[in-house]
């Protein structure tokens, strides 16, 4: 019993240090402005919006978005010891690694979101009987119903397009010198990316037609450059 | 058995606040850090615009001879911001920025009566590049006035004001600019 009551306080107190520590660092991070941030690590705030103005999709029933991450479970009854429980199984998770831009009134800048921890308010979560969501999503008083005696979950966190950002995180501004390297690597890395088409297809054809068009081409340059 | 208990209990609490404190002074660390950042994020654009000065002046005083009292107003006030700068003293820097600020402020309005001096290129580029500086300046001067909040308000809170008082956390001053820079400035009066 003692055992138990002191592994519970160390991991108490792991959590709360832990949470301590980010709400400080949030807390005493001043914010800057973009037109005059200095480089390093820095506190910004601002609007979101997508890179040359080219919009993403995100994959389920194509939300026009510039940052998401989506997941579709299906609903699995599993029997042990003469007893049956339903667990949720992931079938498919996509999280973007597009670059987008933030907006502070005095500067933009590109926000790299690859290994970032991103919180966002705008989740939806919807229900339906076929792997693959054929609607956008459930709003009727019936939703309730409908996620009883669904099979499959579809849950979609976003950022949308001029939605107010937090965001904590390196600068760099690029020289001259800089954004000629940038420039030759992402070069290289769309060549690399050419190489294999089907991959290039699941992660830059948005409307899902088979085909890069001249918006997706540019989503994938803005990519290879971040 | 109860003794040994109560020792152990003992022991836990210690190490608990042991382990708060020195996350506490961590943190106070942090702040104070953030603060000499931000200032010495302010002391180069100071340094800058300090070197550019000098060239806005010396363009200015091929076209306005008859301003001279402008253009020396411009370099004392120059003069004041380094010599604040390199004492470290906040509340002289902030009145010497207001003065230069002004005198800018008039050098412009002033060049406004020579078509000649407006033309010329460096004079733009040298005008455009000091306000630009400016703005970095009064930018940058927000971002350390935010530091210093939190810093002299993390200094003061229960319980970092005990590790603050025992440690020798100081609180900072906040740089302000003299009111004089907000002051609109009579354009008919600089004319007559």
């Amino acid at each position: 019993m003692l055992f138990f009551l002191v592994l519970a306080a160390l991991i108490s107190f792991y959590y709360f240090a832990r949470d301590w520590k980010r709400w400080h660092l949030i807390k005493d991070t001043p914010t800057a402005c973009l037109r005059s941030a200095h480089q390093g690590y820095i506190e910004l705030e601002g609007k979101g919006k997508s890179p040359s103005n080219q919009p993403i999709f995100a994959p389920l029933p194509n939300h026009q978005c510039i940052w998401y991450h989506s997941l579709v479970e299906r609903k699995e009854t599993i029997l042990e010891q003469k007893r049956t429980r339903t667990e949720w199984k992931i079938l498919y998770q996509h999280t973007s690694d597009q670059s987008f831009m933030l907006d502070d009134g005095t500067g933009t800048c590109l926000v790299n979101p690859e290994g970032a921890e991103i919180t966002s308010n705008e989740k939806l979560i919807w229900h339906g009987n076929t792997e693959w969501p054929t609607r956008t999503r459930v709003l009727d008083s019936a939703s309730a119903i409908v996620a009883l005696t669904s099979r499959y979950r579809y849950s979609e966190r976003l950022i949308l397009p001029g939605q107010q950002l937090y965001i904590l995180g390196h600068l760099q501004t690029r020289s001259p010198a800089t954004e000629q390297s940038v420039q030759n690597i992402a070069r290289d890395l769309l060549r690399d990316w050419k190489q294999d088409r089907q991959q290039l297809l699941e992660r830059f054809d948005s409307n899902r037609d088979g085909e890069i068009d001249q918006a997706e081409w540019e989503i994938a340059r803005e990519t290879a450059r971040s | 058995m109860d003794l040994v208990l109560f020792l152990y209990i003992l022991l836990a609490i210690i190490a608990t606040l042991l382990v708060i404190g020195v996350m506490i002074y961590n943190s106070l660390v942090d702040v104070k850090h953030t603060v000499s950042q931000a200032w010495s994020n302010i002391d180069v654009l100071l340094k800058q615009r300090h070197d550019e000065l000098p060239k806005l002046v010396e363009t200015c005083k091929r076209y306005m001879q008859f301003e001279q009292e402008t253009l020396s107003r411009v370099m004392e006030a120059r003069t004041s911001i380094a010599s604040a700068r390199e004492a470290g003293n906040l509340p002289a820097l902030g009145a010497a920025e207001g003065m230069l600020r002004m005198g800018l402020g008039n050098l412009y309005a002033v060049a406004e009566a020579y078509p000649e001096l407006r033309a010329s290129e460096k004079f733009q580029h040298l005008q455009t590049r000091i306000t630009s500086l400016e703005n970095s300046i009064a930018d940058r001067r927000e971002y350390y006035n935010e530091a210093v909040k939190n810093n002299n308000i993390r200094i003061e809170q229960f319980p970092e004001i005990i590790i603050a008082h025992w440690f020798g956390f100081k609180e900072r001053l906040l740089l302000e600019f003299a009111e004089i820079d907000k002051q609109d400035h009579d354009l008919n009066k600089l004319f007559n």
